[in-house]
């Protein structure tokens, strides 16, 4: 349906004509649409999955074990990593199965559905990244994981907020791009300059948002 | 060779409060050193700084010559926090391996390590038990297993009989002192005959501030003092007559307890003194609620205290 005329007019309003033919005719249509569910969703599921890096553990004390054993540099990288172990492995069985559908439905060979799919996961990984630093630094802030959801999703009200303010000005979603979610956009169409200017600003969100939340969890009180 | 802790200038504030100020202190051997001070004193502040667990506002710290950050990975100091409690929904003695493998050894070591540790409790199925299952005198047991794991050089023991009733509490110093024969530690604790029973120094702070860092003989002597509590405040009389005996040399009057005197003493006939003493008080119709030779450790710091 997604390769349908009416499939792409409508596809075209949101992705543009070029978005919309990249995504559902030049490649696998069904792998293409779990492309783009996974970028809606990845803000809200990483910040759901995240939440708890440090919260319950800096409330309960349990840190105080493992302080004495391990740095804190070591506690922070194995908590941030298995966070984005769990994100990765919930993509990757769903990515698995999207891709044996897609073989099934999709009139495309099977290895390119292979590599497409590959190439698809490879960035929703990158994309993850940068969410689940942002979210070490909200938890390493508070002691309780209901404080940490929502102070987490309260970062992006807040910038849909700030955003109001430059809504009818020349620099209208600026705020956008203190969330990595403003890279969005870039990453639809895979052979644009803009995807390629995407993939290399995820890594610098990722540095900075890890950095900070190093510094926020090598600073405070355990 | 390092001492064993070295505290350089230790400030560590709270926005406006105050919880340490410049303490400074040294202690160069092994050995069991007990930390007292009133609530608020700034004890479990200072527990969590040469744990790690807080930086100090300003100030050094150097345990065995390091760093409580560097030293972490190399499983010389061990601490059981005051509050923190184990991963709920995963059985004890997984929790207990995990931590003895954080401390670098193999997994069949980190068993066996424990298994050793663990026959010093007696009875303890219970470490197959998710940590909410247990009663809190168990959690306390299987902390202080934890905290002598791998045998630290310095063991940090945070008010580890806090809440405990008193058999669970004396089982707990039984466990301490077994467990501590190849280790260094301190211990914080309200219960002063605890620190006195088990330490050989003490550590006491007062208002953030360290009033005094001694050993233990320096603060409760054994053998020149008698501390007697009567069942009514003494009148003049019973102290007359106290002082008629001639190796009485000094009878205090406790200022917090006034039913409580401090005599001290110089001769050498101790039993036969102190036997003597007690015929006077029963003479005078007295009843000794309680009688120990030697200052109490809790005299010798209600003397600093109220001196400072």
């Amino acid at each position: 349906m997604l390769q349908s005329q009416e499939g792409i007019m409508i596809t075209s309003a949101v992705y543009g004509t070029d978005g919309a033919l990249n995504l559902f005719i030049e490649h696998p249509p069904g792998v293409s649409l779990f492309y783009l569910i996974s970028l809606a969703i990845i803000p809200f599921f990483v910040v759901l999955a995240s939440y708890d890096q440090f919260s319950t553990d800096l409330g309960s004390g349990f840190l105080r074990f493992l302080i004495a054993r391990c740095k804190r540099v070591e506690i922070f990288l194995a908590r941030f990593l298995a966070a984005f172990v769990t994100v990765a492995a919930t993509f990757l069985i769903v990515a698995i199965i999207n891709t044996v559908l897609s073989i099934r439905n999709d009139d495309f060979a099977p290895t390119e559905i292979i590599f497409y799919s590959i190439q698809v996961y490879l960035v929703i990984l990158l994309y993850t990244l940068p969410f689940v630093a942002y979210m070490s630094v909200i938890s390493s802030l508070v002691n309780s994981t209901l404080a940490s959801i929502f102070l987490g999703m309260s970062g992006f009200a807040v910038i849909w907020f700030l955003n109001l303010f430059t809504f009818f000005t020349e620099h209208k979603d600026v705020f956008s791009y203190l969330l990595a979610s403003s890279m969005k956009q870039y990453l639809i169409d895979m052979h644009t300059n803009s995807f390629i200017w995407a993939m290399l600003l995820l890594p610098l969100y990722l540095v900075v948002y890890a950095a900070l939340g190093f510094k926020v969890f090598n600073q405070r009180n355990l | 060779m390092s001492n064993l802790l070295e505290i350089s200038g230790v400030h560590k504030h709270y926005g406006s409060t105050k919880a340490l100020v410049n303490i400074s202190l040294k202690i160069e051997q092994a050995a069991a050193i007990g930390l007292v001070g009133k609530n608020g004193a700034g004890k479990t502040t200072l527990l969590s700084i040469l744990s790690g667990a807080l930086r100090p506002s300003s100030g050094e710290v150097l345990i065995l010559g390091e760093t409580p950050q560097t030293i972490a990975t190399t499983g010389k100091l061990n601490i059981l926090p005051q509050d923190a409690t184990f991963k709920k929904g995963i059985p004890v003695k997984k929790q207990l391996v995990l931590f003895a493998r954080l401390q670098g050894m193999s997994q069949v070591h980190a068993e066996s390590e424990l298994d050793a540790l663990l026959s010093e409790l007696g009875e303890c199925d219970f470490v197959n038990k998710a940590p909410e299952q247990l009663s809190y005198g168990q959690r306390k047991r299987v902390g202080i297993v934890q905290a002598f794991l791998g045998k630290p050089q310095l063991v940090i023991l945070d008010e580890p009989t806090a809440g405990l009733d008193p058999v669970v509490a004396n089982d707990v110093r039984k466990l301490i002192r077994k467990l501590s024969r190849d280790s260094a530690f301190i211990i914080s604790s309200h219960n002063l005959y605890e620190i006195e029973d088990i330490c050989s120094s003490v550590i006491i702070l007062d208002k953030g501030k360290l009033l005094a860092n001694k050993a233990i003989s320096e603060l409760a002597s054994k053998d020149s003092s008698i501390s007697i509590s009567l069942n009514r405040a003494p009148e003049e009389a019973l102290l007359s007559a106290l002082k008629d005996i001639d190796t009485v040399n000094e009878i205090q009057l406790d200022s917090v307890n006034n039913e409580k005197l401090i005599l001290q003493l110089s001769s050498q006939e101790m039993d036969e003194l102190q036997l003597r003493i007690q015929r006077t008080i029963m003479e005078q119709g007295y009843t000794i609620t309680e009688f120990s030779r030697g200052k109490a450790l809790i005299d010798g710091m209600m003397d600093l205290v109220e001196n400072d």
